[in-house]
């Protein structure tokens, strides 16, 4: 006989009360606001989601029980610096901090969601997930709010009213809008640019591509985007594209931009063995051996750091706290509020410029400056007993 | 040149060339050297990817694990080269080896059970990403050689090195599937199974010889792949299932099996890669791009059957006959000419 993993709901009854009032709360936050997008809700509907947030209450568990799972969407190259976050927990919480990939490299919501099932029959009980599908994640996300099990986005947000208690992720918007203004300036802040970017049915290929656009906007003019190809972030779509682009337009071209990772792989691949387009300025997007080299050979402009290992550490230690201390999140916490979250954390990105490469060259993606201020800033986000 | 007039591909290849030459007039950047360099580097990878179906669908049957084989053998070259610092050419040979395994694996799974090749393949291509992906924990292997980086994007003017390639694993196939006994094994046996069988040629030896070559071909694109990023990614594959079909079936390779053609598969993958080459060259918009994709694709295909509409091609449409097929399968087995038609 087949048992859902949610089934059976053993902690005690004061408990379970707690977690049925606030329950309540979020389920009636959630059915106020629900088809209400975040920019379009009043100051008030989102104090209401944020207060239902607060009520939450995580069922405390004792420290040999605790075990953390931090979920990626599937084996994706940028989240792997997560592994190495879980390990370095483990070994600083004295706590399991598991990594586990759902099996799916198309990231299928359906794989994901069956995985976090999985993982609570064998006794997780915090997750931190980046989310493949908002329409089929959320019901997950809420079947483990109910028993009490903490649950953080991390990498990529969901709507509100979402049940995750907040979001940690790169600002995408913000770091593409300061992506651009670099690729404007260094171009001598006029000309043609060009934008690489991936899925259009991935919420974020839209707040980066506007995010490019109010970069140009700013210029007045004097930057015009002359061409954007999206839906290219896979090994075999990305180098024809590159090509194809630079074949027709990389006489006119002044600076290209990708914000995903295979685009700036191929990119970089082909600016460095095709020198006739050595004017065009690219800038690309995480840390690929290939790009880093690129950069050291000044055969492109530069690359955007994400913080993906900052996520891990920052995403597990919070988690740790809910479930170890019951630590619960405040209402008035100094979130800032994004397309699609008034809970949003930003995990922080850099430019690593072709003085600074060889710094970098080797590492996983990090920015420890922003991730111990985060964890320094912990009480203004969590509130603990 | 009677058998040229009569091939499906040939309209094709005249609507691919007028719609090229009205391009190359109304973009002046479409027909210049470097352009014309990446849609026959497009066409050459896509060509061989479509080839690693084209023999399997021959056979009768269809694999869904060319992708998983690409990824594998993509990881095992990476592997070989970065970690246990093998010359270029021995890690090559054991990747290309290993493809090759994995598809006489394939084959001798379907063989022995009799299972259909999609839940066959679709099981071991999700095996075969997965320990890709399990190996390296989804993270590229850096250290590519040169030699395969310059065979990948080296050219002379617009002709890329690839394209040799491409043309080589055209040719042989093409060879193969009419003048090796076991290739026309393969077409008979897709042609009609039981007559094939009863005409005393080994169903189980086709499907292995077809799965065993898929699996080398995939490990060829693999291969080409590899120089093109710099880095041995298991990704590799994700993304081919959607080309794997469309460039033999666009180039006139029957779903149904016993039909097979490798010039016609060149063909699509040049016209496939036109298109994808045009919408970015005419700067179509992000969100009409696929739907774009997928109207000039279907123009491409009704152009391949305007030939055929119009009776040009009389001997591959009498192919799609009951009676032809048991003709090709007893031509095969009693080693004559009756599979002509239908080995492109």
């Amino acid at each position: 006989m087949m048992h859902s993993p949610y089934e059976v709901d053993r902690t005690p009854r004061r408990q379970r009360r707690g977690r049925a009032i606030a329950m309540a709360g979020l389920a009636g936050a959630a059915m106020s606001l629900a088809g209400t997008a975040v920019a379009g809700t009043s100051a008030s509907a989102a104090d209401t989601h944020a207060a239902a947030v607060a009520a939450f209450k995580p069922v405390k568990v004792p420290k040999s029980k605790i075990k953390i799972a931090l979920i990626p969407g599937g084996p994706n190259v940028y989240f792997a610096p997560w592994g190495l976050a879980a390990q370095a927990l483990s070994k600083q919480l004295g706590v399991t901090v598991s990594y586990v990939v759902p099996p799916t490299p198309t990231f299928e919501p359906s794989v994901e969601t069956s995985t976090i099932d999985s993982l609570v029959a064998k006794g997780y009980n915090a997750f931190a997930i980046f989310p493949d599908g908002e329409s089929s994640i959320i019901p997950v996300y809420q079947r483990l709010i109910n028993r009490g099990i903490p649950v953080i986005d991390l990498a990529g947000c969901t709507s509100d009213p979402t049940p995750a208690l907040l979001c940690y992720a790169t600002n995408v918007e913000a770091s593409a809008t300061y992506e651009t203004q670099i690729l404007d300036k260094a171009i001598g802040g006029k000309g043609d640019i060009a934008f690489l970017t991936g899925l259009l049915t991935d919420a974020n290929t839209a707040l980066r591509e506007k995010g490019v656009e109010n970069a140009v906007a700013a210029t007045h003019g004097k930057v015009k985007l002359a061409q954007v190809v999206s839906n290219i972030d896979s090994p075999s779509a990305a180098p024809p594209a590159v090509e194809s682009l630079l074949a027709s337009k990389g006489a006119e071209l002044k600076g290209m931009l990708s914000t995903d990772y295979y685009p700036s792989v191929a990119a970089a691949s082909i600016l460095a063995k095709n020198k006739q387009f050595r004017h065009v300025l690219f800038i690309g997007q995480d840390n690929s051996p290939t790009v880093m080299d690129a950069i050291k050979a000044h055969d492109i402009y530069g690359t955007m750091y994400q913080n993906s290992y900052g996520q891990g550490i920052v995403g597990g230690t919070w988690l740790y706290d809910m479930v170890a201390k019951g630590c619960t999140v405040r209402a008035n916490a100094p979130f800032t509020k994004i397309p699609g979250t008034a809970r949003f954390v930003n995990s922080g990105y850099f430019f690593v410029s072709q003085k600074a490469v060889s710094q970098y060259i080797g590492k996983p993606e990090n920015i420890p400056s922003n991730t111990s201020q985060v964890l320094a800033a912990t009480s203004k986000y969590l509130a603990c007993p | 040149m009677s058998q040229v007039l009569r091939a499906k591909w040939l309209p094709l290849l005249a609507a691919t060339v007028v719609a090229g030459i009205v391009l190359g007039i109304e973009t002046k950047s479409f027909g210049a050297s470097f352009n014309v360099y990446v849609i026959l580097q497009t066409a050459a990878f896509d060509a061989v990817v479509g080839l690693a179906q084209m023999v399997v669908l021959a056979v009768g049957d269809m694999s869904l694990a060319v992708g998983g084989i690409g990824g594998l053998v993509t990881i095992a070259i990476g592997n070989a080269v970065d970690v246990h610092h093998w010359p270029v050419g021995a890690a090559v040979l054991a990747g290309l080896v290993l493809g090759t395994i994995c598809g006489v694996v394939n084959g001798v799974v379907i063989a022995r059970t009799q299972l259909s090749g999609f839940i066959v393949t679709l099981a071991t291509g999700s095996a075969f990403t997965g320990i890709a992906y399990g190996v390296t924990s989804a993270i590229p292997y850096s250290s590519v050689p040169s030699s395969i980086v310059s065979l990948s994007q080296g050219r002379a003017s617009f002709f890329p090195y690839l394209l040799l390639v491409a043309f080589g694993a055209t040719a042989l196939v093409g060879a193969a599937l009419r003048w090796l006994p076991d290739g026309r094994s393969v077409l008979a046996v897709g042609g009609n199974r039981d007559a094939a069988t009863l005409s005393g040629l080994s169903r189980s030896r086709a499907l292995v010889v077809a799965h065993g070559s898929s699996g080398l071909l995939a490990g060829v694109a693999a291969v080409m792949y590899m120089g093109v990023l710099q880095s041995a990614t298991p990704a590799t594959g994700t993304d081919w299932l959607i080309i794997s079909f469309a460039v033999p079936i666009i180039g006139g390779t029957a779903l149904t099996g016993g039909e097979a053609s490798s010039v016609g598969g060149l063909i699509a993958a040049v016209v496939l890669a036109t298109i994808n080459d045009a919408l970015i060259v005419l700067n179509v918009n992000t969100n009409a791009v696929e739907m774009a994709e997928g109207l000039l694709i279907l123009a491409a295909v009704l152009a391949g059957q305007v030939g055929r509409l119009a009776g040009l091609q009389g001997r591959a449409h009498e192919t799609g006959r009951p009676g032809s097929r048991r003709r090709r399968a007893a031509g095969a087995a009693a080693g004559g000419a009756g599979l002509d038609p239908v080995a492109r």
